[in-house]
C-alpha cells in the first residue's frame, strides 16, 4: 500500500477549529490507515485507487467534505492560454503516443511543497502509471523553457540530465545512470521519445529523465507539467490529479493545446464526468437505509461529488476525473455510505433461515484426528511449501518429482510437499531433545504433478523411541482402520527406498495401494540426524474414502 | 521450623540419620528405602535448612583396571585386556597339566603359550613366592605352589567388590597391592569423593518431633488384598495428598486445528454451509473474474506464486466474454485469455466461491470456506508465505451493507470479541468494502482482523448471480498468535514438541 507522510502542522493549520485527535480519528472513514505518528510527522496509508490521496492536498479535500466545512467537487478555474502549445511529431506516435500538459504560474515554491510534489510523482508513477510503463510525468521550471515544445523523437542527441553537471547522449543516459538502467527496458532500441522547447534545448527525455535546466528548486513560481505515455486513459487520469493539487497549493492554471497534425487538443476540456442515471432504490437497497433523495445528495457532496435529482426515485451524479476508483452506480452506493458515515451505520441482521453443516471430508478428518489422538499421538501442521533438501536428498530419494513456484523470495520454500512423511521426518529431527516416545501425525494436502488429481490428502504417522517396530506402527495403523471405518487392510511386502529392506510393505484396500507402511531406514535417520529408531505409515485418506 | 514444613523423603532421612554419627548416601538410601535420586534431593534440602551437614570425603579407591570408573572410561573385559589370572600361576599350572614336577626352563617356556616378557616376570615371581626352585636350568615344582599369592588374594576380592578404599585394605591385601600396581593391567587407584551426612544441632533438636511415617496397615490396595478379604480387618496407611506427580504424555490435536474447528463451528451455528476447492488455481479464477487487471501489482511474480505447469481447465465462453467486457470497458485493455490460463498457487480463498457460486447459480444462502492461501513474501514473525484463510458468504435478495456489518459483530461475538469498529477500505472485487477492528483486551489495543465486502456486480454478473453476495474473510493465525499468545506467527508451523505438549486445549 502507497504511503503519505505530512507535517502534523498541516493539520493544525487547515483544521484549527477540530481537535487534532479527532481529526485523526476521522481518517479512517475516509479510508486511510494511520501507520505512523509523532510530535512532527504523521504517515498514512491510502489505496491504491485513490491517488488522489498521494498528497496533504488531497486528504484535506476528502476531509473538509466528511466534516460538512467544503462540499461537492472541488471548483478552480483553468485558463486559456493559446501561447502554450506542443506540436507532436508523426515519428512519436509509434513510440510513446500520447502527451498532455498544463502550466501552474504564480505561487513560490518551497521545499515543503516540493517534497509533497515529488512524493505525488512518485506515486503516480507507481499506480497510475505502472511503474512508468503506462505514464510518466516531468516538472519543469517554466522560466527556464520556451513554447512551443516539439514532442518529437531522435536517434541520438545530448543534454544535461537531472542530476548531472555535463551532457551525455541518449544512450549514454540509458546505460549509465540510474533511471536509465532502470526504465530503459519501456523503450525500443533506436529512436527515443523527446521533449524539447522553441530554442531546441531538450527538457525531457520521457519516461527516463528531465533536463537538469528545468529542474524545480524552492524559490521556482510558475511551472510546467507534462505526462506521456502508451496509455491514453492513464495519461490524462494522471494529469487529472495533479491538476487540483497544483491549484489546492495556489497555482493559477493554464492550458496547453497540443497539436497534432490537424487536431488540436486541450486536457481542460473535461474536468469531470456526468455519471448513468441512478435509482435511489438501488442505493438504499444494498445499504440497507431508506435515504431521501436529498439525503443521498448530501452525502455525495460530503464525498466531493455532485448529484441532482432527476425524479423522485431518480438521481444523476456527476464526479471530478481524478476519482479513477468510480466505475458506475455501486461505486456511488459506496460513496453515499461514506458521507453517510459508517460510524452512524447500525448493524442489523439478515433474516436467519438457513441449516449449515462442516464438509464431509472434515467432518471424516476430525474423526481421524480424534482416533490418532487416542491412541496418543501429537498433530503437526507443516507448510505445504518446502524445499527439496528436505523432500528429496535427505529423502535418498532418486529423481525429483515436484512442482515447483517460480520465483520464491525463499530457497527453503520453492516446491509443494508431495508427500508428508519428509515434514514430520525433520519434525522428528527439530525434536531430539525432547522425551522420547515421540509419536506424531499430520493430515494434509499433498500434490504430484499428474494431469488428474494432483491435489490429495494424505494422513502421515511417524513412531520414534527406542525399541519402535514394524508391529508397533502396523498396530496404530490396524487401530485406526477399525476404529475410524471398521474395514480390514493387508499390507505386502514392497521395496520403498524410505523404509528398511524387508520391513516395508503397502497398505491395501479393496485390491487399490493406498498407502506405505515400514520401519524407517536407518541412511533417512542419519540424514536427518534424529537418532532413534522411527516406523512410519503415510495414507492416501483421497483414495481412502473414494473407494 | 516445625515437622509440618518436612516432606516425606526429608522426615525418613533425617529418622534414619539419628541412629548414626555419619553415613553416606548409599547406606542412607538403602536404610531408608529410598532412591538415590530421592536421598540426594532430600539431603539438598536439609542442607539448605540447616538440619544436616554434609562432610565431603575424597577416598583412594582400589579397583581393576577393566571396571568401570565413575567418568565412564573404561576398557572392558570383553576386548582383550589382561586376564585375572597371573602368569606366574599360569605357568605353574601348565608344568601340572604337563603332569611334571621338574622341567628344562627353556621346555617350560613353550608349554606356559606367554610372551617372553609376561614369562620372564612370571618366572621371577613364582621363584618369589616360593612356588618354584630352581636347579641350574631346571624348574621344580613345591608345595607352596598350592598357596595363593598375596596379589592373588587381593585380586579375587576386588573382583569380587569391584572397588575397596585403600584404607580398607588388610595387611596382606595392602602388600599385594604394593606388589600388583607396578604391574601394569591389573589394578587402578582413584580418587572418589563421598559424601558423610550428620543431623546438625537443630537437626537433632527437631528429630524427636517427628512423626514416624511408617505406619501399620496396607499400602497398596492389591487385588489379593481385596479379592481375601485381608482389608477387612487392617487400616489402610495414609498417603502424602499433596506430593507432585508426573503429567501424563498425552495426544492431542494442533492448536491451529483447535481454533480452525472452533470457526468452523461458530460458522455452522450460524447456518453457513462448507465448501472446498483446490488450491492450485488458474489467474481466471483467483483473479480476472475478481475483477483484477491483468496489469495490476498484486498478480506480479514478486507477490504471487506461479506454477509452470499449465492445469487443464475448461471456462465456459460465456463467463470469460463476460469478464473480457469488464475488463475492457472498466480497466481499459485487451484482456488476454492466454494470461488468465496461467497457474498460481491461489493468494486467497475466494477463487473457491466463485466457481462455486457459478456452478450453483444460487440465489440465495450461506456458505464457508476455510483453506490455505499463500503469497511470496520473506517469511518474518508477522508475515507467512502460507496460511490459513478463512471466508463467509451470504446471497439474498435483501441482504445489504448493514447485514455484512450485523453478521460480522455476530461472528466476532462468537469468538468473544465484543467491540468491534468498521472503516471503508478497498479490494478489487468488492464494493462498498469495509476493513474491521475489534478491541482485544489481553493487547489493551484495536487489532484489524477481517475485510469484507459486497461484491461487485462485474464479478456476480460473470457468473451469473443477481443477487447482493456479501462477504468476509482474513487470515486465521492472528487469532490463533493472540490466543496463544505469540509474537512470532512463525511458532504455528515450528511444531516444537515442548510447545505443543503444553498449549492448553481450551485456553481462556
Amino acid at each position: 500500500m502507497p504511503v503519505v507522510e505530512f507535517p502534523v502542522e498541516d493539520i493544525n493549520r487547515l483544521f484549527s477549529d477540530y481537535d487534532l485527535e479527532y481529526i485523526l480519528n476521522m481518517l479512517p472513514f475516509i479510508g486511510l490507515d494511520l501507520e505512523h505518528q509523532d510530535d512532527k510527522n504523521i504517515r498514512l496509508e491510502y489505496s491504491p485507487n485513490r491517488p488522489d490521496f498521494s498528497t496533504f492536498y488531497g486528504i484535506a479535500r476528502a476531509l473538509n467534505g466528511l466534516l460538512g466545512k467544503e462540499m461537492g467537487i472541488p471548483k478552480f478555474e483553468i485558463f486559456e492560454n493559446s501561447k502554450n502549445l506542443i506540436n507532436v511529431d508523426s515519428s512519436v506516435l509509434e513510440i510513446r503516443p500520447f502527451i498532455v500538459g498544463t502550466v501552474a504560474k504564480g505561487h513560490q515554491l518551497n521545499n515543503k511543497t516540493i517534497k509533497q510534489i515529488v512524493s505525488m510523482q512518485e506515486d503516480l508513477h507507481n499506480g497510475l502509471g505502472r511503474k512508468r510503463s503506462k505514464a510518466s510525468i516531468g516538472f519543469h521550471n517554466l522560466d527556464n523553457m520556451d513554447f512551443p515544445l516539439e514532442y518529437t523523437t531522435a536517434e541520438n542527441l545530448s543534454f544535461i540530465p537531472l542530476d548531472n553537471s555535463s551532457e551525455l547522449t541518449l544512450t549514454e543516459i540509458l546505460s549509465n545512470t540510474e533511471p536509465g538502467k532502470k526504465f530503459g527496458k519501456l523503450l525500443a532500441e533506436s529512436r527515443y521519445p523527446i521533449l524539447r522547447d522553441s530554442k531546441g534545448n531538450v527538457i525531457s527525455f520521457p519516461p527516463i529523465i528531465n533536463s537538469e535546466g528545468t529542474r524545480i528548486r524552492d524559490g521556482v513560481n510558475n511551472l510546467f507539467v507534462e505526462v506521456t505515455g502508451i496509455d491514453k486513459k492513464a495519461v490524462y487520469n494522471v494529469l487529472d490529479n495533479i491538476v487540483p493539487t497544483l491549484a489546492d497549493i495556489g497555482f493559477k492554471l493554464e492550458t496547453v493545446i497540443i497539436q497534432q497534425g490537424n487536431t488540436r487538443d486541450s486536457f481542460t476540456a473535461n474536468l469531470n464526468t456526468s455519471l448513468p442515471n441512478i435509482k435511489t432504490d438501488y442505493i438504499n437497497k444494498a445499504l440497507g437505509l431508506s435515504l431521501s433523495n436529498e439525503d443521498i445528495i448530501n452525502c455525495l457532496r460530503k464525498s466531493r461529488l455532485d448529484a441532482t435529482v432527476i425524479d423522485s426515485g431518480t438521481i444523476n451524479c456527476v464526479i471530478p476525473n481524478f476519482r479513477i476508483d468510480i466505475f458506475g452506480p455501486i461505486d456511488i452506493v459506496e460513496e453515499v455510505a461514506i458521507g453517510y458515515g459508517l460510524y452512524n451505520m447500525e448493524p442489523s441482521l439478515p433474516e436467519f433461515r438457513f441449516y449449515g453443516n462442516k464438509s464431509r471430508q472434515n467432518y471424516f478428518f476430525d474423526k481421524i484426528r480424534q482416533a490418532m489422538i487416542g491412541m496418543g499421538l501429537i498433530e503437526n501442521i507443516n507448510f505445504i511449501l518446502s524445499n527439496k533438501d528436505i523432500h528429496f536428498k535427505k529423502m535418498n530419494l532418486d529423481k525429483p518429482n515436484f512442482f515447483t513456484v517460480n520465483n520464491s523470495k525463499s530457497d527453503e520454500h520453492d516446491i509443494l510437499r508431495q508427500s508428508l512423511l519428509p515434514s514430520l521426518l525433520f519434525s522428528l529431527s527439530k525434536n531430539i531433545h525432547e522425551e522420547y516416545p515421540q509419536k506424531l501425525f499430520e493430515i494434509g494436502p499433498i500434490f504430484k504433478p499428474e494431469k488428474e488429481n494432483f491435489e490429495k490428502w494424505n494422513l502421515c504417522c511417524v513412531n520414534a523411541f527406542n525399541g519402535v517396530t514394524f508391529s508397533e506402527i502396523k498396530a496404530v495403523l490396524q487401530t485406526l482402520m477399525e476404529i475410524c471405518f471398521n474395514v480390514k487392510f493387508e499390507t505386502k511386502p514392497s521395496e520403498n527406498l524410505s523404509f528398511v529392506r524387508g520391513r516395508s510393505a503397502d497398505i491395501i484396500y479393496k485390491g487399490v495401494v493406498i498407502g506405505q507402511i515400514g520401519e524407517i531406514s536407518p541412511l533417512l535417520i542419519d540424514s536427518f540426524k534424529i537418532k532413534m529408531p522411527v516406523a512410519a505409515f503415510e495414507l492416501d485418506l483421497t483414495e481412502l474414502l473414494r473407494i | 521450623m516445625t515437622e509440618l514444613n518436612l516432606h516425606k523423603i526429608e522426615k525418613k532421612i533425617l529418622l534414619s540419620l539419628v541412629k548414626h554419627d555419619k553415613i553416606d548416601i548409599e547406606t542412607l538410601a538403602s536404610n531408608t528405602n529410598l532412591s538415590l535420586d530421592n536421598v540426594r534431593r532430600g539431603i539438598e534440602w536439609l542442607k539448605y535448612k540447616g538440619l544436616v551437614s554434609v562432610f565431603i570425603n575424597k577416598d583412594s579407591i582400589v579397583q581393576l583396571v577393566s571396571e568401570k570408573s565413575n567418568d565412564g572410561s573404561s576398557k572392558d573385559k570383553t576386548d582383550g585386556s589382561v586376564s585375572l589370572t597371573l602368569p606366574e600361576r599360569r605357568i605353574v599350572n601348565s608344568l601340572k597339566n604337563n603332569g611334571q614336577n621338574a622341567i628344562r626352563i627353556g621346555d617350560l617356556a613353550k608349554i606356559s603359550r606367554l610372551s617372553n616378557i609376561e614369562f620372564s616376570v612370571g618366572i621371577q615371581n613364582a621363584l618369589r613366592n616360593g612356588w618354584l626352585t630352581k636347579d641350574a636350568d631346571t624348574m621344580n615344582l613345591t608345595e607352596n605352589s598350592e598357596k595363593l599369592s598375596n596379589e592373588e588374594i587381593l585380586l579375587e576380592k576386588i573382583s569380587k567388590l569391584k572397588k575397596m578404599k585403600l584404607s580398607d585394605l588388610t595387611d596382606q591385601e595392602l602388600r599385594g597391592f604394593n606388589l600388583l600396581k607396578k604391574r601394569p593391567g591389573y589394578l587402578k587407584e582413584t580418587i572418589e569423593k563421598s559424601f558423610d551426612i550428620s543431623l546438625t544441632n537443630e537437626g537433632k533438636k527437631l528429630v524427636p518431633s517427628i512423626k514416624n511415617d511408617e505406619q501399620e496397615g496396607i499400602s497398596a490396595i492389591t487385588a489379593e488384598i481385596l479379592n481375601s478379604g485381608k482389608w477387612k480387618n487392617e487400616k489402610f496407611t495414609e498417603i502424602d495428598v499433596s506430593s507432585p506427580v508426573r503429567s501424563y504424555a498425552m495426544g492431542r490435536t494442533h492448536p491451529l486445528t483447535d481454533i480452525i474447528n472452533e470457526i468452523r463451528e461458530i460458522f455452522v451455528s450460524m447456518g453457513f454451509t462448507e465448501i472446498e476447492g483446490p488450491t492450485i488455481q488458474s489467474c481466471f479464477w483467483n483473479f480476472d473474474v475478481l475483477f483484477t487487471p491483468q496489469d495490476h501489482p498484486a498478480r506480479d511474480m514478486q507477490d504471487t506464486f506461479y506454477i509452470s505447469n499449465l492445469i487443464d481447465e475448461d471456462i465456459d465462453p460465456n463467463i470469460s466474454k463476460q469478464v473480457s467486457n469488464f475488463h475492457a470497458m472498466e480497466w481499459n485493455y485487451d484482456w488476454d485469455i492466454e494470461k488468465s490460463k496461467q497457474t498460481v498457487l491461489r493468494t486467497h480463498t475466494t477463487p473457491v466461491t466463485v466457481k462455486y457460486l457459478s456452478e450453483s447459480k444460487m440465489s440465495e444462502g450461506r456458505i464457508f470456506s476455510i483453506g490455505r492461501v499463500f503469497r511470496n513474501e520473506k517469511m518474518s514473525y508477522k508475515h507467512l508465505m502460507e496460511f490459513h484463510q478463512i471466508e463467509g458468504i451470504v446471497i439474498g435478495e435483501t441482504v445489504n451493507l448493514r447485514d455484512l456489518m450485523g453478521l460480522q459483530k455476530q461472528f466476532y461475538s462468537k469468538l468473544g470479541l465484543d467491540k468491534v469498529k468498521f472503516w471503508p477500505t478497498y479490494f478489487p472485487y468488492t464494493e462498498p468494502s469495509l476493513q474491521s477492528m475489534v478491541y482485544i483486551d489481553k493487547l489493551g489495543k484495536w487489532v484489524e482482523l477481517f475485510g469484507m465486502g459486497m461484491f461487485r456486480p462485474e464479478v456476480t454478473q460473470s457468473v451469473g448471480i443477481t443477487n447482493n453476495v456479501l462477504a468476509w474473510g482474513g487470515g486465521l493465525e492472528r487469532i490463533a498468535m493472540i490466543r496463544y499468545g505469540l509474537d512470532d506467527v512463525r511458532e504455528l508451523y515450528d511444531n516444537k514438541l515442548s510447545w505443543l505438549r503444553i498449549q492448553p486445549i481450551c485456553p481462556l
